[in-house]
């Protein structure tokens, strides 16, 4: 993926036989492998894509996954420190419930 | 002197006309709601936007309304932004506020093989370059 340099969004064209995509976060300027705590941030690509999104922090490797249609993140290299498990399961909560488990609107008879 | 009173008329008649067709050439002012509810009828077609601007950490956002942002009020009420350079450059003077924005109307970022990070929906608007982005009083 891209970065607008210094701008904290990433963008990537799918190319074709694309598996899955990977960005980083600033160090320093990001809350570590923590994504957008407002929209649906690194489980876009999850939900609006179907790709896994790979995610890079302080020389850690995570991917945000959906499994059984949940997302969430796992790491594959180091770990995540409790303020990032907290705020991470937050995130992914709220997506969850926003993003994958909206009510269908319905009409009365 | 007729025959120079003719050309005069047919170019002032050709003037006019050149005006007329500029005029409805200029796009619309719509919302993110109203691109969302017809977004075959926009894709890839110039449009101007009036929305609340939401940039920062992963968040490229335009919604019809504060109120939607606040109520994280989905799709329907948002369109991202696909490149927000000229925003992010001055974000202390666009964030979370009204602005009218001008742009490629984009129906589907995946359709199109795009991810993008920072999106809050699938429809987005490529900002152009050269429009004034208007700051809106606040609501």
């Amino acid at each position: 993926m891209t970065a607008e340099a210094q701008r904290n969004t990433a963008t990537a064209t799918r190319l074709p036989g694309t598996q899955a995509v990977i960005h980083g976060h600033i160090d320093g300027h990001s809350d570590g492998v923590v994504s957008d705590r407002n929209g649906e941030g690194d489980s876009q690509a999850v939900d609006k894509n179907n790709l896994p999104n790979g995610v890079v922090s302080l020389g850690r490797v995570g991917v945000n996954e959906l499994v059984n249609g949940v997302p969430q993140l796992r790491m594959l290299s180091g770990s995540m420190t409790a303020h990032e498990v907290q705020a991470t399961q937050q995130n992914l909560n709220r997506v969850l419930q926003d993003n994958f488990l909206q009510p269908q609107a319905t009409t009365s008879p | 002197m007729s025959y120079f009173r003719s050309c005069i008329f047919l170019c002032l008649v050709v003037w006019a006309s050149t005006a007329c067709g500029n005029e409805e050439q200029e796009p619309p002012l719509l919302t993110p709601t109203m691109l969302n509810a017809h977004p075959d009828q926009y894709d890839k077609k110039l449009v101007r936007v009036q929305g609340y601007v939401v940039v920062g950490f992963e968040e490229r956002f335009l919604f019809t309304d504060e109120s939607d942002y606040n109520a994280r009020g989905g799709d329907k009420h948002c369109i991202s932004l696909a490149y927000a350079g000229r925003l992010m450059a001055d974000k202390k003077k666009f964030n979370m506020k009204y602005v009218v924005l001008e742009g490629i109307f984009i129906a589907s970022l995946a359709k199109l093989g795009i991810v993008q990070l920072g999106a809050c929906n699938d429809a987005a608007i490529n900002l152009d370059n050269e429009f004034p982005m208007t700051i809106l009083p606040h609501k």
